[in-house]
């Protein structure tokens, strides 16, 4: 970490960290629902990879895509208990993969800029 | 640790519309479960009461973990702010205006005036509280239905100029809130006492003013119309400034009719005798034969400089030509 520990800066950089994440985020829930599954093996699938995600946020996401024809959703029981699965919908296929051609074209552009 | 859970996941769904309540109560049980369930097999023992609180609260407050759920999450959203500030700035310097006037009109009127005032206005927390309420609930409103878009709108034509060409709102807001005041003298809605202090004689407007009784009103009215359309378009420098010099020219015209009367004011007195009394009318009417000259002056002045301006604008193309 290079920024500063004096508790302004560590707010303004929590801040920034915050906006840059939010966006890729959904990139991310949205990438990896190309597999099924339910919220709980989706977020530690997401922290496997290193996407570490609240699940406070996580859900209402989950609905918000759902709601948006992203996502399907069933519940089935699995180990005992009744889970709701989800999964991306055709529509969500194709939203991602434009989502992605945004997102690979957008960091290259910024990494040439940083790069400088 | 059952118990916890029902009392926790039940906070939560107080909070949630009632449709998706069952659906999302029961997803969320599971995550709690298999966090704890996780957590109990990386310890190889079950949770301790502290720990499952602990869990709880890492997981959040029912109200936080309900409001995400929630379509709207903020009453005035980053696009609307910007409108909402603006709207309550001028809201305020109304309320800021209407204040200044009726504290003038308390000043002003007499002990009647003061007790009317009291009793038809509220008092100035409550009606700044009011305003405030009545701008964001009205904003909040126009977001929720999408009204946002439409607000956005504009035209570059109609900026205000740059610098120095426009009136300042504050000065607008003053002209109004006195023009709403002398339209509601003249017409008799309110009296004023105190004007001329406690003297040996009365006052009383002459007969002339009676004859341009309707053509004052017309014009105070105008007059106000104007304001308000200063203050609602300041972008439209042309139509303003048309406006302006209207009211000028219909102002001297008005002086100039009404100073072609010998007398402008009738004093009477039950304490001065019949000499001195004409010889205080006389002084008053001169008094205001020179005042209303002046007046006049001033309005013809205006009226130049406004035409000047106004062809100067025309020139430049301002802004948008009369509607």
């Amino acid at each position: 970490m290079t920024h500063s520990t004096m508790p302004n800066d560590t707010d303004i950089f929590e801040t920034l960290r915050q906006e840059l994440r939010r966006g890729s985020l959904i990139l991310a829930v949205l990438g990896q629902l190309r597999s099924e599954h339910y919220g709980y093996t989706l977020r530690k699938a997401l922290s496997d990879a290193g996407v570490e995600i609240d699940e406070g946020a996580l859900y209402p996401m989950l609905r918000r895509l759902e709601s948006q024809g992203l996502l399907t959703s069933e519940w089935r029981e699995e180990e005992r208990r009744n889970k709701r699965f989800y999964r991306l919908s055709d529509e969500g296929r194709g939203v991602l993969d434009r989502l992605v051609e945004e997102w690979t074209g957008l960091n290259a552009s910024v990494d040439a800029i940083l790069r400088g | 640790m059952t118990d916890l859970i029902d009392r926790y996941l039940a906070a939560i769904a107080r909070e949630l519309p009632e449709k998706q309540r069952a659906d999302i109560t029961a997803e969320l049980r599971d995550e709690l479960m298999s966090r704890v369930e996780a957590q109990e097999d990386r310890q190889g023992r079950p949770l301790s009461e502290s720990e499952f609180e602990a869990l709880l609260l890492d997981f959040g407050n029912p109200l936080v973990v309900a409001g995400r759920y929630r379509r709207t999450q903020h009453l005035i959203g980053p696009g609307m702010y910007p409108f909402w500030w603006a709207a309550l700035r001028v809201v305020l310097l109304v309320v800021a205006a209407l204040y200044i006037a009726l504290t003038f009109l308390v000043i002003a009127g007499g002990e009647g005036v003061a007790e009317a005032v009291e009793r038809a206005t509220p008092s100035l927390v409550d009606t700044l509280v009011f305003a405030f309420g009545g701008v964001t609930l009205t904003c909040a409103v126009i977001e929720r239905f999408g009204g946002g878009r439409a607000l956005a709108r504009w035209k570059p034509s109609a900026l205000p100029p740059a610098k120095g060409r426009s009136r300042r709102r504050f000065d607008i807001m003053v002209e109004i809130a006195m023009g709403v005041v002398a339209i509601l003298w003249w017409t008799g809605a309110i009296h004023f006492q105190r004007f001329v202090p406690n003297l040996w004689f009365q006052l009383e407007l002459a007969p002339i003013w009676i004859t341009w009784w309707w053509p004052i009103l017309a014009y105070l009215t105008y007059e106000l119309a104007m304001n308000l359309s200063a203050l609602f378009q300041p972008g439209r420098i042309v139509l303003n400034r048309g406006l302006m010099l209207v009211r000028n020219l219909a102002g001297a015209g008005i002086l100039t009719g009404v100073v072609q009367a010998g007398s402008f004011v009738e004093v009477a007195s039950a304490t001065i005798p019949p000499s001195a009394l004409m010889q205080v009318q006389a002084n008053f009417d001169q008094g205001f034969r020179v005042g209303i000259t002046i007046a006049i002056l001033v309005f013809v002045t205006m009226a130049a400089v406004e035409a000047w301006q106004l062809r100067g604008a025309l020139r430049l193309g301002a802004g948008p030509t009369p509607a």
